[in-house]
């Protein structure tokens, strides 16, 4: 469990920052929206298009008080039904819930994102994808981000009385439970 | 005295028992019971926490988390070949697509073009290893049931399979063998006819377990009916694979978003519609056959043949290209010395030194495994795992280390389920509704 | 047959092909577990497939993840030119322990390697990367001991002989090195 140093963020890092899609709002007024951008801004939403991932997965980031509607109309109208998984990204300055939502009629997979403080609580996708529930607790444990209107959210890999959140970059590795193994 | 009723908790659509009236003379309590995590049946360490009246399952919770091994912590600290075998243990009944999920995700980051040659022999390990992945569900299923040969028989076959990983790649299950944009070492020479010599045993074989269980009483008797969910079911809990399929709907990444060229192969994708545990079963049971219908393919058209041949010529070409290289010398140095180069090695020289056919080697372009650092970028990849869709997300920062690799276990979205099927249920019939999902607790807790 | 399909009696889903209506399930039930029982049966005159493993050692193959070891040259000098390529890529940390010099003519000479088998996980990237071909797995499976320390191996442990690792290379296509 030892780990040396943290991969330097790409966001503070300028030669990163030029190229990444990784999501910095400010940086990417030139990508164009995909057919779903446009979907959803013609229903009213503003998402910021962060273009495709590497293997042509559409992405796209919300405000956080956008999330549920969006995730409404997409699947309502564009048949996105099956959500994949939501994933807790640690961007140091602030943290990211990604959901990777697939839809089982046009087989396309959209990545939808949503910038969370340290102070604020990401709204839970629950309601619209029932599915959501226990990979919002994977989140809520390994990543610390709080889900509001999730119907149960506790740990639920690590142990109810564990200190902390270990996917979290600034995480305590010298805690004494993780290092027995040493040689 | 009043004879005290059951009440079944309302869950319309999955009850097998709705609309029974329990009669009893008996009055009874709830009681809680802890199954597992040291259960034989729950196949790993899974804890559930049951409430039971009788021999009805009131209320259910999995508790999971015993074998978590923190997976995607450790990649953050390691470098992206480093971490490497450590996906082995991820999912470690079918390892071949946890790899393949992860390669393709920095493939498509590092735009590493992957050979026709490759993306077969990646194919014939996938869909073995599905063999073997539904083999030993096959046999854990029955045994669960109560049938104790079709074990030992799944097991036999399992082997042979793994005999020939290990010629493959050294070891039975934790196999380590993809690589960014290629695998690890060709194929050991004969490998393609044993293989064909193995896979022409198999179809006898299945044919046997049919004759033990497919349509034995006892077997039908606990699963027809048993476990009933539908599509909405599905989308609700994120149920994917083969469970999805026996519900109807013919979604398969295979077909659909086809990867690792399965667009030149044709094959079924078996669905069944009902949506019970026997439906699941013969889905997979399907499955094995038409897996082994993919490997016929991939095995005859293979880009190059067996790995004596494409040796051969590659042998053939080393020694043009070493002539050539040679005779380039040969001028340089006349012209470093100001001399005239010999008119037979000029012309030789001016050719252009040939090489192997690009889909007929093991790398697209050879990456170095000690400094792999693929630009800056994130990629999500899908496979279709004998269990459902397994995804790996993986952001990259341009350093050799993964920024954060997410692993979309199926069983783990699969597990959800559960609850809801077993709440208003039969007791025993956890075994069958739990092996019918094929859940396996390594990569639900990662 | 005009009839629908026969199902469960209580369940009203469809029973497999070929199987009559439920007042005559038995008799499909009886001949479907004669047919299962006779397969079963049919398996007592078959070879075993079982392997008497202490007394007939099985025949590992080439490619197998077995102890590791570090092969020497033709001379049974060192081959090892301690770059440390081996434990960079090493899933586990500090498995793979180098203490290395270099003498007058800068020629790297090896003091102690160690590795701790006991935390080996047979992966095989410390053999891909050597640029030498000097660490190599050998097709010995049988590692168990009485103690975590007699399983970490030294180089003395580790090294095999000059003639020993010429076999090795002959049997995997690679040049000797002299
Ligand atoms: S086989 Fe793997 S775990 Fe063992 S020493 Fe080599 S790199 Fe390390
Ligand atoms: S990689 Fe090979 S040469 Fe380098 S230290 Fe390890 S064994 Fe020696």
């Amino acid at each position: 469990m030892s780990e040396s140093a943290n991969p330097s963020n790409p966001i503070s890092s300028p030669a990163a920052s030029a190229e990444a899609p990784v999501p910095e709002a400010t940086t990417t007024p030139e990508i164009p929206q995909g057919p779903l951008g446009q979907l959803l801004q013609s229903k009213g939403f503003h998402p910021t298009a962060l273009g495709k991932d590497a293997l042509g997965n559409e992405s796209m980031s919300f405000a956080l008080t956008e999330l549920l509607g969006a995730a409404q109309v997409l699947k309502d109208e564009a048949s996105f039904d099956l959500l994949l998984s939501v994933s807790g990204v640690d961007m140091k300055t602030h943290r990211e819930s990604v959901a990777h939502v697939f839809s089982l009629a046009t087989n396309t997979t959209v990545a939808l994102k949503v910038q969370v403080d340290e102070a604020e609580e990401c709204p839970s996708l629950v309601s619209v994808w029932p599915a959501a529930n226990w990979h919002e607790r994977e989140s809520y444990d390994l990543m610390g981000i709080i889900y509001c209107g999730h119907p149960d959210l506790r740990r639920i890999l690590m142990p109810v009385d564990w200190v902390g959140h270990p996917l979290r970059k600034d995480y305590n590795e010298e805690d004494p439970r993780l290092v027995w193994n040493r040689r | 005295m009043a004879i005290p009723q059951l009440e079944l908790p309302e869950k319309p659509g999955f009850s097998s028992l709705q609309g029974v009236t329990f009669d009893q003379g008996l009055s009874t309590e709830d009681m809680v019971i802890n199954i597992g995590p040291q259960h034989p049946s729950t196949h790993g360490v899974l804890r559930l926490v049951t409430t039971i009246n009788g021999e009805i399952v009131k209320d259910m919770e999995p508790v999971i988390g015993y074998l978590h091994r923190s997976k995607e912590k450790m990649a953050e600290g390691r470098s992206y070949f480093q971490y490497q075998p450590t996906i082995d243990r991820v999912e470690y009944l079918s390892s071949f697509f946890d790899h393949y999920a992860y390669v393709t995700a920095l493939e498509g980051i590092a735009n590493l073009k992957v050979p026709k040659r490759v993306q077969y022999i990646r194919v014939i390990c996938m869909e073995l290893n599905r063999i073997t992945s539904h083999l030993l569900w096959f046999g854990t299923f029955l045994l669960d049931l109560g049938a104790t040969s079709p074990f030992f028989y799944a097991f036999r076959d399992r082997e042979a399979i793994f005999d020939l990983f290990e010629e493959l790649t050294g070891a039975r299950m934790m196999y380590n063998y993809f690589r960014f944009g290629g695998v690890n070492a060709d194929m050991p020479v004969g490998w393609l006819d044993q293989v064909r010599g193995v896979i022409n045993e198999l179809p006898a074989r299945f044919d046997e377990y049919e004759a033990i269980a497919t349509k034995n009483p006892i077997i039908l008797d606990r699963c027809l009916g048993v476990g009933l969910f539908n599509l909405q079911d599905c989308l609700d809990y994120g149920v994917t694979g083969p469970a999805m399929r026996a519900c109807g709907v013919d979604n398969d990444l295979r077909k659909t978003q086809p990867y690792s060229s399965y667009e030149d192969f044709t094959f079924d994708v078996p669905t069944e519609s009902v949506g019970d545990v026997y439906a699941r079963y013969k889905v997979r049971m399907a499955e094995m056959r038409e897996s082994l219908k993919i490997i016929h393919q991939a095995l005859d058209n293979m880009p190059g043949g067996d790995t004596a041949e494409v040796k051969k010529i590659q042998a053939e070409v080393d020694v043009v290209a070493n002539e050539i290289k040679e005779a380039q010398k040969r001028v340089a140095l006349a012209k470093k010395q100001e001399q005239e180069p010999v008119a037979a090695d000029v012309t030789l020289a001016e050719k252009t030194i040939p090489v192997i056919n690009a889909d007929w080697q093991t790398y697209g372009q050879k990456v170095n495994l000690m400094t792999f650092k693929p630009p800056a970028g994130e990629a999500y990849s899908q496979v279709e795992s004998p269990r459902g869709l397994l995804g790996c997300y993986v952001i990259s920062d341009g350093t050799p280390k993964a920024y954060r690799v997410k692993w979309r276990g199926a069983s783990f979205s699969n597990l959800t389920i559960l609850p809801s099927l077993m709440i208003g249920n039969l007791y025993p019939d956890l075994m069958a509704i739990f092996g019918s999902l094929d859940i396996i607790l390594p990569e639900v807790d990662r | 047959m005009t009839e629908s399909k026969p199902t469960d009696k209580h369940t009203s889903i469809p029973l497999p092909e070929g199987y009559l209506p439920t007042e005559n399930k038995v008799l499909s039930a009886v001949t479907e577990i004669a047919k299962g029982m006779a397969t079963v049966i049919s398996h007592v005159g078959r070879e075993p497939v079982t392997e008497e493993y202490p007394e007939v050692m099985p025949e590992m193959t080439n490619r197998f993840h077995g102890r590791l070891s570090l092969l020497a040259k033709s001379d049974g000098t060192d081959l090892c030119i301690g770059c440390k390529a081996c434990a960079k890529v090493c899933p586990c940390d500090d498995l793979i322990q180098i203490e290395m010099h270099r003498d007058g003519d800068k020629k790297p000479v090896i003091d102690q390697f160690t590795i701790d088998m006991g935390r080996c996980i047979f992966c095989g990237n410390c053999t891909e990367v050597c640029p030498v071909d000097c660490i190599k797995m050998l097709p010995d499976f049988e590692l168990a001991d009485y103690s975590r320390e007699a399983l970490v191996l030294d180089k003395f442990d580790l090294t095999l002989k000059g003639n020993e690792s010429d076999e090795w290379r002959a049997a995997h296509d690679l040049v000797p090195t002299v």
